[in-house]
């Protein structure tokens, strides 16, 4: 009797993206193919995944794709951080404002001062 | 922030957003799915903008009710969202004859979450048996998946069933095996 019935009530695992790419481009072995596929059989959701990347013609699109969608899920994560760094400046922006307004001053006081004694 | 979080598993990830209730871990989970729930998009509403809009609405879905909710099998309550969204979006078009049952809503990842108790065996035994019981087609193509280890396209060359055919055969072929398996050993007891 042959071990490898048992295979068939074993649970598969998780794909990686990387491995799932190579399988829609064609470039695995048949035996990885095969590990793959039996990740296809067990899971209805890898099942699908594959049969819809499949119909993209562009597979090279789909790592462009993959980092627009994660750059909007980080957006979606992080509103609050983006729209702070927008308002709130950060030290050295501080630190040349405060320089130059205390210049400001010291040029304006001296104005007044040069022109109440030239009166 | 967060070490070595690619090493931790969903349910270990999940736990930790539960407990801290940082977004940014709902983050890496959701990242770990962003390639299968476009691919799962495409499948259904065929069209590339159409699938990463479903991207979208999915996440924000789960950002909004994974707080709320104590979810177990997040892959499997991840993809059933992501169906159900799919399904919603052909129904609205009316591209989708049928009406929406729960059997159709209610996505299962897993196509068994049963666990197999038995003597290793005396599982064999009953394995053996239970191949000779498939319809012929089912019996081939178990038979060069599971114990030769074809691929898919192999399988394509050696019987000369389409694609579709062999996936099918092989799912389908699975399925009865089980049904026999757990007939099997209900009889026994």
């Amino acid at each position: 009797m042959n071990d490898k019935w048992l295979d068939i009530l074993q649970k598969s695992g998780h794909i990686s993206e990387q491995k799932l790419m190579d399988y829609l481009q064609g470039k695995l072995s048949p035996e990885e193919s095969h590990d793959v596929e039996k990740l296809m059989i067990d899971s209805g959701f890898i099942n699908d995944a594959v049969e819809g990347l499949s119909e993209m013609k562009d597979k090279q699109k789909i790592a462009t794709i993959l980092q627009d969608l994660n750059g909007q899920l980080t957006k979606k994560i992080h509103p609050k951080s983006r729209k702070n760094s927008l308002i709130i400046p950060d030290q050295l922006t501080l630190a040349v404002a405060t320089t130059v307004t205390v210049l400001l001053l010291i040029i304006i006081a001296y104005v007044i001062y040069r022109m109440y004694h030239s009166s | 922030m967060h070490s070595n979080l690619d090493q931790i598993t969903d349910k270990e990830l999940l736990h930790r957003y539960y407990e801290e209730g940082q977004t940014d871990l709902l983050g890496v989970l959701l990242q770990r799915y962003t390639l299968l729930l476009f691919g799962v998009g495409m499948k259904y509403l065929k069209d590339e903008e159409e699938a990463k809009d479903a991207v979208q609405q999915v996440f924000l879905k789960v950002l909004t009710e994974l707080p709320r909710y104590r979810v177990e099998y997040f892959k499997s309550w991840l993809y059933t969202i992501a169906k159900n969204y799919c399904l919603m979006k052909l129904r609205d078009k009316g591209f989708l004859k049928q009406d929406l049952n729960e059997k159709m809503l209610w996505a299962t990842d897993d196509d068994d979450s049963k666990s197999w108790h038995y003597d290793k065996e005396k599982m064999l035994t009953i394995m053996t048996e239970a191949v000779e019981e498939l319809a012929d087609e089912q019996k081939r193509c178990i038979i060069l998946f599971y114990l030769q280890k074809k691929s898919y396209q192999e399988i394509v060359s050696n019987t000369g069933f389409t694609l579709m055919k062999v996936k099918s055969y092989i799912q389908n072929g699975k399925r009865n095996l089980k049904i026999i398996l757990q007939r099997s050993i209900e009889h026994e007891r």
